[in-house]
C-alpha cells in the first residue's frame, strides 16, 4: 500500500482546500454512476417528501432529514436527498409557502458543504433535478450571499384556521 | 323540428348523424331451435326522426356458454322499429344501431332478464347513447365499449348503475336547457314508449324531447369556424379576499432574465381588475371564471367569522361561475355546504355569530353562491346519488364545454369525520372518464375537468412553461384519463403550474393548471374549439395578481401591476369592518393569562402537547358543563387549543374576553359527543398518551419529553412516571402510576361505567384512519355514543358567560420523575 509523506499530505490538503472552495473544479472527478446516485435519490426524495410541503413544511423537512439519515453512509445519495430538500423548498418559495424559505436555507447550507467535499459542480448538481439551472443557481448564490434573518414563528390562529406565522411585535 | 344531429367524435373519426326517412324492413332474427334462453329485444331507434334501415346488433351474456357473448341482429323499419332475438342470451346486453356513419347505443340492464324466454324493450336514441356512455367508464368511446362488451358486465350494467347513469344523463340534459316536461319524457329512455314523428304520425313527448336535444346541437352545420374561449381559473382561495401575508401566499417570484424578482400579490380587489382585463381580451362573452376547490374553508378571520359568507359574496362579485368542491368545503359538513350553495342564514344556535345569526349581506340576507359547486365523485350513501351536480355545460356560440368537478377521493382523511358522514368519495379517474364519455355523447365540443387534487413542479419562478419535475397525486389520475378530456384545472397542493402533460392513457397532451393559493394568481387558459372537431389548441399562463404598490415597481417585461377595483374594494372594506365588530363582542372575563403549554425553540414559540395545558383543561371544563344531563369526565385533544388567552390586549379593558378570542382558540366547529367508558378503558386511554405512535407524534425538543397529553376536566387527577419508557405497543403502556387515577378524590373503579364527553374529532373513528384520531382508539370504542349537536365553541362561550372572572385551573396531572 502506498504511503504519503507528511509534507505530501499537507500539500494535498492545501490543494484540496483550494479546490474545494470552487466546486466546479471537481466536476470531472465525479463518476457518472455517482451522479446517477445523486439523481436517483433526489427523485426518491421528490416521490417521498414533496407532497408533504403544502400540508406541513416541517413534515417535509423531517422527511428529507430522515432520508438523508438513511443514506448517511452513502454520501452521494445523502447529497441527492438534501439537494432535493433545497430545490423542493425553493420551488414553494415561488408562491411564498410559509416555512419554505428557512427550509431551503437549511438544506442549502448542508448540501453545499457536501457538494464541495464530493466535488460536484453547480451545473452537474443542478442537472440532477429538472428546472432552469441558470435561475436556480443564481437564486442559490443570492441566498448564500445574503442569508435572510430567520423570522421567529409561532402558531397563530385567526377564526377558522391556525397556521405557523411570524411573531408579531406589539 | 327534426334537424340534423350534430357532428361528434367517435373512435377518433367523425360520425355525422343525418336523419332521413328511408324505407326499411322489419327483419326478425331467426331463432336457432336452441333449448337455452331466448331473449327477444324490440324497440325504436331514432334521433328525433326515425333511424330507418339501420342494422341493430345485440351483444348479450350467454347462459349456455358462460363467459361468452351471444349475439343477435335486426334491421329497423321506416318508423325506426326493430325486433331481434338473441338465442341463449340473457341480460345484460349492449346494443348498437348503425347506418351510414351513424352509431347509437343502448342496453338491457343486467337485472332485466333472468333466463328463459324473455321479451324486453330497448330503444336506441341519443338519450340512451348518453346513458350507455355514462357506463362506459373504461373505454374512450361508446363504439369501442360496445365492441369489447363481455359477459362480465353484469355489475357495471346493474339496474342500480343504469339508474345512476340515467340520472347523470338527465342532469346534463337539464344543464343543456331541457324543460321539466322534456326531462319527464326521458325518465326511462331505454324502456319508455317512443313514437317518432313519421309521415302523418305525430311524435310523442319522448320524440319531442329528442328534438330538443337535437336543437341544442349544431343545427347550423355550415358554421364550423373555430371559436376562441377563455377560461380563467383559481384554486385554494380559502376566503382570502384581503391581500394575504407577504410571507404566506402574498408573494410570488417572477423570472427576470437570468435572475428573479419577488412581488407582492393577491387581494380580491386587485384580482377583480385582472379578471376584467382578461375578459376584455376574450372573444366577446366567450369566457368563464372557474374554481378548483377550497375557495372557502380554513379562511382568515374576516371570512370565517361570517361562516365564509363574506368570501362567497365577493366571489360572486368576481363573477365565479362554477367550482369543484375541495376538501375544505366539507369542513362544516354537508348541510352547511348546501347552505353555502343555496343561501339562508345560519342561526345563532347552529353556530352563527354569537348572539345573532350570520347574514351580513345588505338587508341581512345571504343568497348563497351564485356559482355552481360540482361534486361528481361525492355520493350520498343513503341515496347513491351525487350530493351536488357532477357536470355543467356552457355554450359559447357554436361550441360548448362540458365541465366535470370533483374533490380528491382522500377528502375524508383530511377533514373531520363528522363533516363527511354519510358520504362516499369515489376514485377520481373512473368518475371523470364516465362523465367525459357522457358529455361527449351529448355533443359537447370539449371536456374540462375541475379537480381539487394536484401536483408539484421543481420550477423556482412562476409560469415556467417547461413544467420541470412535474409530480404528485394528480399524475396517476392524468394517466388514467381517456381521450375525451382536454383540460384539467387542478388545486389542493398550493402549487402553481401550467403544463402540457402527456397522458399515457389518453394518448395525447392534457393541459393541466394550478395557480398557487390565496388568490395570488389566476390561470388564463385559452382554447380554440371547432364545431364537429373538438379542441383545436390549448394554452395557459399563470398570471400573478400583482398589486400596484411602490414595492412592485420595475416589473420584468410581460408583467404589469394592477389597481384595485373600486366595487370589490368597497365590499372587502365593508366585510373587514363587520367582522371586526362581530369579533369584538365581549363574552366573558378572566383574572389573568390562561395559556397552553408551550416551549420556545429557535426563537419560535411552539405548542407543547407533551405537557398539561391549563387552557385545554378549562376547555374540558366547558365540555363538562355543556353535557346534557351532566357527565363525569371530559377529554380534549391538545391540538384543539390553538391560541392562548391573554389578560392584557391592546385597545380593550384588561381581562375582557371577546368572541374573536374564543373562536381563535377553538376554531374547528366540532360538536360534543357523550359516551360511556369503563374505568379500565379510561386507564387505557391515559396510557395511549405515550404508547406508540403517540410517543413520537409529539415531542418537546427543549425538554425531550414526549407524548400527547389529553386535556382533562376538573375532578379527574392522575400521576405518571416519566422514568418508564414511552413507546410501548398499544395496550402495553405502563406510565400511569397505579391507583393514581381518581375522580373527585376517589380511585377510578375499573369495572364501573363513566359518562364521558369529548369532541367529534376524537370520538368518531375515521374509516380512512383506523388508528383513530390522534391514536386514541379507546374513544372510538365507547358505548351509548350520542352526538349532542352542541358546538364546542358554543360550549366555551356559554362557560365564559356563566363564569365571570375565570383563571387558570390548578394542575390535574402530576409528573413523577
Amino acid at each position: 500500500m502506498a504511503t504519503m509523506s507528511a509534507s505530501a499530505i499537507c500539500s494535498f490538503l492545501l490543494l484540496w482546500g483550494l479546490l474545494a472552495s470552487s466546486p466546479c473544479a471537481f466536476a470531472a472527478s465525479v463518476r457518472p454512476e455517482q451522479l446517477q446516485q445523486v439523481k436517483d435519490t433526489a427523485l426518491q426524495a421528490q416521490d417521498l417528501c414533496f407532497k408533504e410541503m403544502y400540508r406541513d413544511p416541517n413534515a417535509y423537512a423531517l422527511c428529507i432529514r430522515n432520508l438523508r439519515q438513511k443514506y448517511e453512509k452513502e454520501e452521494y445519495k445523502s447529497l441527492g436527498a438534501e439537494y432535493f430538500g433545497f430545490v423542493g423548498a425553493l420551488s414553494y418559495m415561488r408562491v411564498s409557502q410559509m416555512g419554505a424559505e428557512p427550509i431551503a436555507a437549511e438544506f442549502l447550507k448542508s448540501f453545499r458543504a457536501n457538494q464541495k467535499r464530493l466535488g460536484l459542480s453547480d451545473g452537474a448538481l443542478c442537472a440532477t433535478v429538472p428546472g432552469d439551472c441558470v435561475i436556480r443557481n443564481r437564486q442559490m448564490l443570492d441566498m448564500e450571499k445574503s442569508p435572510k434573518q430567520q423570522v421567529p414563528l409561532q402558531v397563530k390562529c385567526e377564526g377558522g384556521v391556525c397556521r405557523i406565522a411570524p411573531v408579531q411585535k406589539p | 323540428m327534426l334537424g340534423n344531429w350534430n357532428r361528434r367524435d367517435i373512435s377518433g373519426t367523425t360520425a355525422f348523424f343525418a336523419v332521413s326517412a328511408v324505407a326499411a324492413l322489419i327483419v326478425v332474427a331467426c331463432g336457432g331451435g336452441s333449448s337455452g334462453s331466448k331473449l327477444t329485444i324490440s324497440g325504436t331507434a331514432a334521433t328525433g326522426a326515425p333511424l330507418a334501415n339501420a342494422t341493430v346488433t345485440a351483444r348479450c351474456a350467454s347462459d349456455r356458454y358462460p363467459g361468452q357473448v351471444s349475439g343477435g341482429t335486426g334491421t329497423t323499419a321506416t318508423d325506426g322499429k326493430y325486433f331481434l332475438v338473441v338465442e341463449n342470451g340473457i341480460a345484460p346486453c349492449a346494443l348498437e344501431a348503425a347506418v351510414g356513419s351513424i352509431k347509437l347505443h343502448s342496453l338491457v340492464a343486467a337485472d332485466d332478464s333472468n333466463g328463459g324466454t324473455v321479451s324486453t324493450t330497448a330503444n336506441i336514441t341519443p338519450a340512451t347513447e348518453m346513458v350507455f356512455a355514462s357506463l362506459a367508464s373504461d373505454a374512450g368511446d361508446t363504439a369501442a365499449y360496445f365492441a369489447r362488451f363481455s359477459s362480465d358486465k353484469g355489475a357495471v350494467m346493474s339496474r342500480t348503475n343504469v339508474n345512476l347513469a340515467l340520472q347523470a344523463t338527465l342532469n346534463i340534459l337539464q344543464s343543456l336547457g331541457l324543460s321539466t316536461d322534456d326531462l319527464a319524457a326521458l325518465q326511462d329512455p331505454i324502456r319508455g314508449t317512443l313514437l317518432p314523428k313519421s309521415g302523418s304520425q305525430q311524435g310523442n313527448a319522448y320524440d319531442k324531447a329528442l328534438d330538443k336535444i337535437a336543437e341544442n346541437k349544431l343545427t347550423d352545420t355550415s358554421n364550423t369556424s373555430p371559436v376562441q374561449v377563455k377560461i380563467m381559473a383559481i384554486n385554494d382561495f380559502h376566503g382570502n379576499f384581503q391581500p394575504p401575508s407577504a410571507t404566506n401566499g402574498g408573494t410570488v417570484v417572477l423570472a427576470n432574465g437570468a435572475s428573479t424578482k419577488s412581488v407582492t400579490a393577491g387581494g380580491a380587489a386587485y384580482m377583480a381588475t385582472l379578471l376584467n382585463q382578461m375578459r376584455a381580451k376574450a372573444n366577446g362573452a366567450n369566457n368563464i371564471l372557474v374554481g378548483a376547490g377550497d375557495l372557502i374553508g380554513a379562511s382568515p378571520y374576516a371570512s370565517s367569522v361570517t361562516n365564509d359568507e363574506a368570501a362567497i359574496d365577493i366571489l360572486n362579485a368576481l363573477g365565479m361561475e362554477l367550482s369543484a368542491v375541495g376538501n375544505h368545503e366539507f369542513d362544516r359538513g354537508m348541510a352547511e355546504l348546501r347552505r353555502i350553495q343555496n343561501g339562508g342564514c345560519r342561526s345563532a344556535a347552529a353556530g352563527g355569530i354569537v348572539g345573532t345569526n350570520t347574514c351580513l349581506q345588505t338587508g341581512n340576507t345571504f343568497s348563497g353562491a351564485k356559482y355552481k359547486y360540482l361534486a361528481a365523485n361525492v355520493i350520498d350513501t343513503a341515496t347513491s346519488k351525487t350530493v351536488l351536480p357532477a357536470t355543467y355545460v356552457k355554450r359559447f356560440g357554436t361550441v360548448s364545454i362540458g365541465f366535470i368537478g370533483l374533490p380528491l377521493k382522500g377528502t375524508p382523511s383530511s377533514v373531520s369525520a363528522s363533516g363527511v358522514a354519510g358520504l362516499r368519495f369515489d376514485e377520481e379517474a373512473a368518475v371523470i372518464n364516465r362523465y367525459a364519455n357522457t358529455l361527449k355523447a351529448s355533443g359537447v365540443t370539449s371536456v374540462v375537468v375541475l379537480i381539487h387534487q394536484g401536483g408539484q413542479t421543481t420550477a423556482s419562478t412562476i409560469n415556467d412553461k417547461t413544467c420541470p419535475g412535474f409530480s404528485g397525486d394528480i399524475v396517476p389520475i392524468l394517466n388514467q384519463l381517456n381521450s375525451n378530456v382536454d383540460v384539467v384545472v387542478s388545486g389542493h397542493t398550493h402549487m402553481e403550474y401550467a403544463c402540457n402533460f402527456p397522458s399515457t392513457s389518453a394518448g395525447k397532451n392534457i393541459l393541466v393548471t394550478s395557480t398557487g393559493f390565496y388568490g395570488n394568481a389566476v390561470s388564463e387558459i385559452d382554447l380554440v374549439l371547432q364545431p364537429g372537431k373538438g379542441l383545436v389548441s390549448a394554452s395557459a399562463n399563470t398570471v400573478p395578481v400583482i398589486q400596484n404598490i411602490a414595492g412592485n415597481a420595475n416589473l420584468p417585461a410581460g408583467f404589469s401591476a394592477l389597481d384595485k377595483d373600486a366595487t370589490v374594494d368597497a365590499m372587502v372594506t365593508s366585510y373587514v369592518a363587520k367582522s371586526a365588530l362581530a369579533g369584538a363582542q365581549q363574552v366573558g372575563t378572566i383574572t389573568g393569562d390562561i395559556k397552553r403549554a408551550t416551549y420556545v425553540l429557535n426563537n419560535s414559540t411552539t405548542r407543547d402537547e407533551t405537557n398539561e395545558s391549563p387552557l385545554g383543561d378549562l376547555m374540558a371544563d366547558s365540555y363538562l358543563a355543556a353535557a346534557p344531563l351532566g357527565a363525569d369526565i371530559a377529554f380534549v385533544n391538545p391540538g384543539s387549543v390553538r391560541a392562548d388567552l391573554l389578560f392584557t390586549n391592546p385597545g380593550r379593558t384588561n381581562g375582557v374576553v371577546t368572541l374573536a378570542d374564543l373562536s381563535t382558540i377553538e376554531p374547528f366547529g366540532n360538536t360534543l359527543t357523550t359516551m360511556n367508558l369503563t374505568g379500565s378503558q379510561i386507564l387505557r386511554l391515559l396510557e395511549q398518551q405515550w404508547e406508540s405512535p403517540n410517543h413520537t407524534a409529539k415531542t418537546n425538543a427543549s425538554t425531550s419529553t414526549v407524548g400527547r397529553i389529553l386535556c382533562i376536566s376538573k375532578g379527574l387527577t392522575y400521576s405518571y412516571d416519566n422514568n418508564v419508557a414511552a413507546g410501548a405497543a398499544s395496550g402495553a403502556g405502563g406510565r400511569v402510576v397505579a391507583g393514581s387515577v381518581k375522580l373527585n378524590g376517589v380511585a377510578i373503579d375499573p369495572v364501573r361505567s363513566y359518562k364521558v364527553i369529548t369532541n367529534s374529532y376524537l370520538s368518531i373513528l375515521n374509516p380512512t384512519s383506523p388508528a383513530g384520531p390522534d391514536n386514541f382508539t379507546i374513544l372510538s370504542q365507547g358505548t351509548n355514543k350520542l352526538d349532542t349537536k352542541i358546538l364546542d365553541l358554543d360550549a366555551f362561550i356559554a362557560y365564559f358567560a356563566a363564569n365571570a372572572g375565570l383563571s387558570a385551573p390548578v394542575s390535574r396531572v402530576t409528573r413523577v420523575n
